[in-house]
């Protein structure tokens, strides 16, 4: 005996699974493809921080060399094993008093945005200095990026960390399947209340070419999502409530 | 055979805008791929391929490739006049292409733009659509 209601519910739960599925591959196919302007003069810069190893493995030569621990300008630490801070956490002026442990926290975030408006002074220095007649010096950022650093449009926020550019990379987000009676449908959207200009990437303007990356997205991946939601009817239909083998075949 | 891209598409469709006379009379500023140049005149045509995913079948390979046209001008009667005369160009016509036949040139849906305004303060109106455009190539 077969439960046809049932095994009808089982289907399309496993469809609407399936389809959320597929919606997660659209946003990862359109992060992928979403424009993430390049803000810095010429074409392989970018702000990469050294990892924790790198800097441990540079520790000893900076030592041997009289520089500074990476990241804390003008603080020597004590190269020994077992590295203490030479400021006490309670001491007044030590700002990284309150935090856990004897070592500094890394303030990842903070120093992004410090390396950022650094890069964003000198841009505005080698403005006034090429206004006084001076010869012309190579910036970091280009027009742009200063834009976009001087705006805050370029920083954007994934995970608790600040990065520089992005931000419509960072925007795209697939939502949950919302089933209405006996259809179900899944948005990935583009774009939020920082970053409005989300449609005019996707569909272009007057003055800059479309950066189509939602569209393409669904195209590429179409054929994977309509297989997925098949092969998740096909599995239900065999298992859901019986041991009769049932043949549905889809087309979308 | 060697496998052709979706650039005879590409041709194609720019033919089939040229092939109407009412169309090329009716926009100053001529069809552009991608972005017009600052100083063209309005009203103008700007297409762009959106995407071309390659459905590979037995013995052939179908291209099915979306494609945005949008009208700039200067008001919006002149952009919704010049895009139904893009439609009227496109939608459902048969493409004239090398080594592919044309399948189907569809007009799929309006592009939710609109207006602009220029680098001369002037408001600009942006009207289109997307056209889905396929061709299959014996392999």
């Amino acid at each position: 005996m077969i439960d046809f209601e049932a095994l009808a519910a089982q289907i399309f739960d496993n469809a609407v699974s399936a389809l959320g599925q597929g919606a997660l591959l659209v946003q990862e196919r359109a992060q992928h493809l979403a424009p993430v302007r390049h803000i810095f003069t010429g074409d392989k810069y970018t702000i990469r921080r050294k990892k924790a190893s790198e800097i441990e493995a540079d520790r000893l030569i900076r030592a041997q060399l009289g520089l500074s621990v990476e990241g804390e300008r003008g603080k020597k630490w004590p190269m020994t094993a077992r590295t203490k801070s030479p400021l006490r956490k309670t001491e007044p002026g030590n700002r990284w008093a309150g935090t856990f442990g004897s070592r500094p926290a890394p303030r990842w975030r903070e120093r992004r945005m410090e390396v950022a408006q650094q890069h964003l002074a000198d841009y505005d220095a080698e403005m006034i200095s090429r206004k006084a007649g001076n010869p012309h010096q190579p910036t970091v950022l280009d027009r742009r990026g200063a834009y976009e650093v001087r705006s805050k449009r370029a920083a954007s926020l994934r995970w608790g960390h600040a990065y520089i550019g992005g931000g419509l990379r960072d925007s795209i987000k697939a939502w949950a399947p919302v089933v209405a009676g006996p259809n179900a449908e899944a948005w990935v959207t583009a774009g939020n209340d920082e970053i409005d200009y989300a449609k005019y990437m996707e569909f272009g303007t007057r003055h800059a070419a479309a950066h189509p990356y939602l569209r393409p997205a669904l195209a590429e991946t179409r054929q994977e999502i309509v297989s997925r939601i098949a092969a998740a009817i096909r599995e239900s239909s065999r298992t859901g409530g019986s041991s009769m083998d049932i043949e549905i075949e889809v087309r979308l | 055979m060697t496998l052709v891209t979706s650039a005879p598409v590409k041709r194609a469709v720019v033919q089939a805008l040229r092939a109407s006379p009412a169309l090329v009379s009716a926009i100053a500023g001529g069809i552009h791929e991608g972005i017009a140049p600052r100083k063209v005149r309005y009203p103008f045509i700007v297409y762009q391929l959106i995407a071309a995913p390659y459905n590979r079948q037995w013995g052939g390979v179908i291209i099915e490739a979306t494609f945005d046209v949008s009208v700039y001008a200067e008001n919006p009667v002149d952009a919704n006049n010049i895009d139904a005369l893009i439609t009227t160009a496109l939608n459902e016509a048969v493409l004239v292409m090398d080594e592919q036949d044309s399948m189907l040139c569809r007009r799929v849906s309006d592009l939710p733009t609109g207006p602009d305004i220029d680098s001369e303060g002037k408001r600009i109106y942006q009207v289109g659509g997307s056209y889905s455009v396929w061709a299959h190539q014996t392999l």
